[in-house]
């Protein structure tokens, strides 16, 4: 039947009308929906930045309740001195008061185009434990002390091999960004696999790829070690949590290490070096750690930018341990405290190590 | 003045539903001889078979925003390659290809945060004629793979989200134009950062984070990162129009728009808008 005659003027005008006007109606409603969906402006005042800020750290930040961190009163002494027209580098400064109050060394601010940034020094009050040159000279490259090979990348590097006059096996590794195959990590297993001990240099080591340290961790075990529990953030609210049992599965080589191991530590000693560690905690009869505490950074991170351009990264987990212990973050004490001495001649922690292991 | 607000956008919206609807009409309630003139046609031209190999190309803008990690926008411009094939006949169609795009985008609030996008999908599509001029059908993307590098940044330096999307489509022709209309049915979805973690969200939250996960490809598609979403918790959207220059030749706007929450009223939104130029080779 019918209903409709398309040719009349009538549809003819609203055939045109359909496809010139219609076109540009749909692209136009197609902008209005983005623009429900988009929240693509936010204001970048001083105020509007310090709220992002610190609602990012109540939500995002893992540790409050550990570290017993009282954010809403830091927030509201901090925000009684915002003014929208303070100058930058002021603002930096009483908004970075909130990041060294989580006295975490994850959690950071950096403003990249003012050069400027908000860190905890690890360091602060602690002595050396290491004198790269020492090492260098009178272990690394000593060819009468030591028989090493290297993976140098840059400033990041591995060495592995063994003291020849002990016996013992020498592994360090500097960097967890350190790019090391899965063949080349099974070769240094293969290299030491004779030595009756080996000593994990990790000082100095500030993190980088926990999966890599986890990797070159599984070598040092024969069977599933159950390590603790991760709290991961996954929401905003306080209670937003949910547990990841942490465990550490042997690697799958016929070259596994099993046998005495010391782990070299200082408070360098961060992040994925610390996860390294706290993998193998509870193998304290076979594997113990020796030097100075570590710096912790046992939670992992998130990072991102502020509406401004600031830089910010957060500690998002927190990590508990075997015995429950969820103080971990600001680093844990040796099995065996070292200092190191003064001297030129020798490096008193792999001394202690090696008599250790004799 | 804003002129894209939230009520703004439903009143210039209807209009066009409208008049659409009455256009269709018009152009599928055909008069009852030149039905039967079609059915001849029909008859004489069922063996009628068409293979067509089309590229396309032309200029991209997209948007992002993850507000899971933060709070503005990133735009850019990058540059859309779209190949193919189409079996043709008189009742349907069936096609495949390979849709990308390369480009960089900025935040909206400021010169610092960058990132590349690098994204692209592989789809089969299949269309039937209900009328001369309208299709339905639905296109699979088989994988659809979006890649975001932040500069600058740590553990969050890559955004990415790999998907297996089944979509309903719709095709409509007017003249010498087509309109295309993609709503996304279901999908299973890789999406990473979580709210907390460089971690697919449902790892992390079920509890099974792991510091010997596997790296690389086998973490982008291993099927236990992946989570269902359907068309009531996850937009999918694409759509387009080609103005016919020639048999071989049109001239395209599409636009699409993804976005999901995997925490509530933290989305994840991304989309493209993109001018381009498309050339069918026939034989």
């Amino acid at each position: 039947m019918k209903l409709l005659n398309t040719n009349c003027f009538f549809f003819k005008v609203i055939n045109k009308f359909t496809l010139i006007f219609g076109v540009l109606f749909l692209v136009f409603a197609i902008f209005s929906c983005e623009k429900l969906l988009i929240d693509s402006e936010p204001s970048t005042s001083n105020t509007s930045i310090f709220e992002e800020y610190t609602t990012l750290v109540r939500e995002k930040y893992a540790m409050l309740e550990p570290k017993g961190i009282k954010l809403d009163d830091s927030v509201a002494k901090y925000r009684a001195l915002i003014t929208d027209d303070m100058a930058n580098s002021s603002f930096f400064n009483v908004v970075s008061q909130i990041t060294l109050g989580l006295n975490d060394a994850h959690s950071v601010l950096e403003d990249f185009e003012a050069k400027r940034g908000a860190y905890i020094d690890l360091r602060d009050g602690y002595p050396d434990a290491i004198n790269s040159e020492v090492l260098l000279e009178k272990y690394i490259n000593n060819s009468s002390r030591t028989s090493l090979k290297s993976i140098i990348q840059g400033k990041d590097h591995v060495y592995w091999g063994e003291f020849k006059a002990e016996n013992i096996g020498y592994i360090r590794v500097n960097s967890w960004d350190v790019k090391v195959l899965d063949s080349e990590i099974e070769q240094i297993y293969i290299d030491i696999k004779n030595t009756k001990g080996l000593i994990f240099d990790m000082r100095a080591n500030g993190g980088g790829d926990p999966l890599l340290s986890a990797k070159f961790a599984s070598y040092l075990i024969d069977e599933t070690v159950e390590a603790g529990y991760e709290e991961f953030k996954t929401g905003p609210g306080p209670k937003d949590f949910t547990k990841s049992n942490i465990k550490l599965n042997p690697a799958s080589s016929t070259n596994k290490y099993i046998k005495p191991v010391i782990i070299l530590t200082n408070r360098d000693v961060y992040s994925a070096s610390s996860t390294f560690i706290y993998l193998l905690e509870p193998i304290k009869d076979r594997i113990q750690t020796l030097g100075q505490k570590t710096g912790g950074g046992t939670g992992s991170v998130s990072d991102g930018y502020l509406s401004n351009g600031w830089h910010w990264s957060l500690s998002i987990s927190n990590f508990v341990d075997f015995n429950g212990r969820d103080d971990l973050d600001g680093g844990v004490d040796p099995d065996i405290s070292i200092s190191l001495k003064k001297s030129t001649s020798e490096d008193s922690l792999i001394e202690a190590a090696i008599n250790k292991l004799k | 003045m804003n002129l894209f607000t939230k009520n703004t956008g439903f009143v210039f919206f209807l209009p066009v539903l409208l008049l659409f609807s009455v256009n269709l009409r018009a152009q599928t309630e055909v008069p009852e001889h030149s039905q039967l003139m079609d059915n001849t046609k029909e008859k004489d031209s069922t063996s009628q078979v068409t293979h067509s190999i089309y590229g396309e190309l032309g200029g991209n803008y997209s948007y992002f925003q993850d507000k899971e990690v933060m709070n503005f926008a990133y735009t850019g411009f990058g540059t859309k390659l779209n190949l193919g094939y189409m079996y043709k006949t008189e009742t349907y169609d069936i096609s495949s290809g390979l849709d990308a795009i390369l480009g960089g985008e900025s935040a909206t609030t400021n010169s610092i945060a960058e990132n590349t996008l690098i994204s692209g999908y592989i789809y089969s599509k299949y269309m039937y004629n209900i009328y001369p001029n309208l299709a339905i059908g639905a296109q699979w993307n088989l994988i659809n793979m979006n890649v975001r590098t932040v500069n600058e940044l740590g553990n969050n330096d890559t955004h990415l989200m790999v998907s297996s999307d089944l979509l309903f489509s719709s095709s409509y022709s007017h003249e010498d134009f087509i309109f295309s209309l993609n709503l996304g049915l279901f999908s299973f979805v890789n999406e990473f950062n979580a709210f907390g973690f460089k971690a697919p969200q449902n790892v992390i939250t079920d509890g099974n984070f792991s510091y010997q996960l596997e790296k690389g490809l086998s973490l982008f598609l291993s099927p236990e990162y992946f989570s269902f979403k359907h068309m009531f918790n996850h937009l999918l959207l694409n759509f387009s129009t080609y103005y016919n220059f020639s048999d071989a030749l049109q001239f395209g706007y599409l636009w699409d728009i993804r976005r999901l929450s995997e925490v509530t009223n933290y989305p994840l939104t991304y989309g493209n808008h993109q001018l381009t130029l498309k050339y069918n080779l026939t034989f």
